[in-house]
């Protein structure tokens, strides 16, 4: 997914995504809801966002990918 | 009136229904860029089953509800139109779409948005919702 000049593509996800969430994106804003995870489970996408170099993505909730990068931070 | 294998109905409002029931995806799509070059602004099809790349090549002011399953690369290179599906897509939606917007009440398979390089004012809006759908 990428932009084109004044066109900026978006995908909203209500409940979950799997793996290879967002694979060389890039550009345009993609938004995983989680609204049909339980409670405090993790997003299960392995791979998110790999080779990534433009847009956003928004992940709602716990995931994979976030808990490592937190853990490398600190 | 070219032969699609199967007739529509249009009611009085300019909404054309097509009962999709064994169609063949050729003769749907054709039907459907016939439908879309005549200048209708809503269509409705029902019992779709399979048929793959609906939408595709479809631009302008046109909204289209899909009841059922519709088959891999669902709108495709779609330019402008809505499409909102009852019942969930399969693989391959809306890659390399330019424009519109696809709302699935249901879920979407693999490689979702491929390409997708979207419209104006992040009026492309990819909703996928797992949802119960009636």
């Amino acid at each position: 997914m990428k932009e084109y000049q004044d066109k900026r593509p978006v995908i909203v996800i209500g409940g979950f995504a799997q793996d290879f969430l967002g694979e060389y994106m890039a550009g345009g804003v993609l938004v995983v809801l989680g609204l049909t995870l339980d409670g405090d489970a993790v997003h299960n996408a392995r791979f998110v966002g790999t080779g990534m170099h433009g847009g956003k993505l928004y992940i709602r909730g716990k995931s994979r990918i976030l808990q490592r990068m937190s853990r490398l931070l600190t | 009136m070219m032969d699609f294998g199967k007739e529509h109905v249009e009611d009085k409002n300019g909404i054309a229904r097509i009962d999709t029931e064994r169609m063949n995806y050729k003769d749907l799509n054709a039907l459907l860029r016939h439908l879309n070059s005549d200048g209708v602004k809503k269509i409705e099809l029902s019992n779709v089953c399979g048929q793959r790349y609906i939408g595709t090549d479809l631009k302008g002011d046109l909204s289209i509800e899909v009841h059922g399953t519709p088959g891999n690369d669902l709108g495709a290179f779609m330019r402008g139109p809505n499409l909102v599906v009852y019942g969930n897509a399969q693989d391959s939606c809306g890659n390399t779409m330019d424009e519109g917007k696809i709302v699935i009440h249901g879920q979407a398979g693999d490689i979702l948005g491929y390409a997708m390089r979207g419209e104006v004012s992040l009026s492309v809006v990819m909703l996928v919702t797992v949802r119960e759908f009636i």
